[in-house]
């Protein structure tokens, strides 16, 4: 039950619940995604949610408490990390790619194999974010699954804002490239069949216009 | 905007991440051109399969209890008046578990399963205590159904607290609230199958005295250690006869 001691703990306690707790399954997921184990990332979301208490005087009321949580995560992450004094891998992410000039073939946009990433299933897609390098992936995951803006991956990430887009440029071609290869075989003789499946036409604009709207929400 | 530049801005596009104008050319472009508004549809539906593959990756259940626990122990260490409220945690407490108690009985939840889950997500409860209004503002943010404050409030009954719960698999709410001193709670749930709205049914059980009435939407059931008369009280008028 959840009785805060004073008024103002007690504010600030019912606020965080209100506002942060939901987004502990995307806390979660983030942290699985860091840790790449689920002990370990059942302990990172602990402490980043007491730290996140602690420190909930910070958060800004009415941006992204999401993106808010996600940077407590990921820097408190790097502090266990450090205090393990285990190896960071730092991968080496090609730049030159933040600019405009680098989106001459956005991934996958009009090929006629992507047709083959829908019929990707569940495991398929979970792998081949999987292989994705670190960083690609994060970007990716914060983009593609939780909705985040270019700014608040930026921010989350600790990196301009021409870093997220080259690595969610790279991270998205690369991952669209080893599914079509794990699912084109399968599906190469269905493509026909896949491509005539333009019966939600007219939907496309909504469907796009609402995926910002929604990139927020966490379907609780 | 033609194909070429569309294929340019797409990313940008799907992440809203465009200025309006720009928005708004594409927008224009797709509705002109069959084969990138199928490219664009195909990306969003990959992006959905994407995202709702991923969101299935759920924190244990395990996981939230920790976390609240952790919250709630690091908010007591910073603050040590904790005598008071604890006893009146204990106090809502109690009453809470026998409004499940009896409701759990007027509903006739037979299934262990059934049961145990209800109990174990009841350990996942949020819950505010406050006026009408802070009591309102929270239900109206989170109730899992269209909640109706279930009692008239005067000077002898006063809203103290909510709580959102589940019984036997259903939302209800706990209102608790205080009757000059003594405290009672209405847990207040969508009308099950089978419910008749009728005139309030009062009853005793374990030493409390409770009354169940609703209409065809919803139900509550009012639980506390009044004496009947007073009890009976407490039911709106509509239901008391």
């Amino acid at each position: 039950m959840a009785f805060w001691k004073t008024d103002k703990s007690r504010r600030a306690g019912e606020r965080f619940e209100r506002e942060a707790l939901p987004h502990l399954d995307a806390a979660y997921r983030f942290a699985r995604s860091l840790t790449r184990d689920a002990a370990e990332a059942d302990d990172l979301v602990q402490e980043a949610f007491v730290k996140a208490l602690a420190a909930f005087d910070s958060y800004e009321e009415g941006t992204n408490c999401k993106a808010w949580l996600f940077r407590i995560v990921r820097n408190t992450f790097i502090n266990q990390v450090r205090a393990r004094r285990r190896e960071v891998v730092v991968e080496e992410v090609p730049e030159g790619l933040g600019g405009l000039s680098g989106w001459a073939d956005a991934p996958a946009f009009r090929d006629p194999q992507a047709a083959a990433l829908l019929a990707a299933t569940r495991q398929q897609l979970e792998a081949a974010l999987e292989g994705l390098p670190t960083d690609f992936r994060t970007a990716v995951e914060l983009s593609d699954v939780e909705g985040l803006t270019y700014q608040e991956i930026a921010d989350v990430m600790g990196t301009p804002i021409g870093t997220v887009m080259s690595r969610l440029y790279r991270g998205r071609r690369l991952m669209r490239e080893r599914l079509v290869q794990q699912v084109g075989d399968v599906v190469a003789g269905t493509q026909g069949e896949a491509a005539e499946g333009g019966g939600a036409r007219g939907r496309v604009l909504s469907l796009a216009g609402a995926r910002r709207a929604g990139g927020g929400q966490d379907g609780l | 905007m033609d194909c070429s530049s569309l294929s340019r801005y797409v990313d940008l596009f799907l992440d809203g991440e465009l200025a309006d104008q720009e928005h708004a050319e594409v927008e224009q472009h797709l509705r002109m051109c069959a084969a990138c508004r199928d490219a664009v549809n195909r990306e969003t539906r990959f992006r959905a399969s994407l995202r709702q593959a991923m969101r299935s990756v759920r924190a244990p259940g395990s996981l939230r209890d920790q976390v609240i626990a952790r919250m709630r122990a690091d908010g007591e260490r910073r603050t040590p008046r904790w005598a008071h409220t604890l006893a009146y945690a204990a106090g809502i407490a109690v009453i809470a578990a026998l409004g499940y108690a009896v409701v759990a009985n007027v509903l006739s939840v037979p299934d262990p399963e059934e049961r145990a889950l209800a109990i174990h997500q009841e350990s996942e409860n949020t819950e505010i205590l406050g006026d009408r209004g802070r009591v309102e503002s929270f239900l109206r943010a989170r109730a899992p159904f269209a909640f109706r404050l279930p009692v008239d409030e005067s000077d002898a009954i006063r809203l103290v607290g909510a709580r959102i719960t589940r019984l036997g698999g259903m939302p209800a709410v706990v209102y608790l609230y205080d009757a000059g001193g003594r405290r009672f709670s209405v847990t207040q749930y969508p009308a099950p199958e089978g419910w008749r709205p009728g005139p309030a049914r009062v009853g005793r059980q374990d030493g409390f005295t409770y009354a169940t009435y609703g209409d065809s939407g919803l139900v509550q059931t009012v639980v506390g250690d009044l004496p009947e008369p007073e009890m009976v009280r407490i039911v709106p008028a509509a239901w008391a006869r």
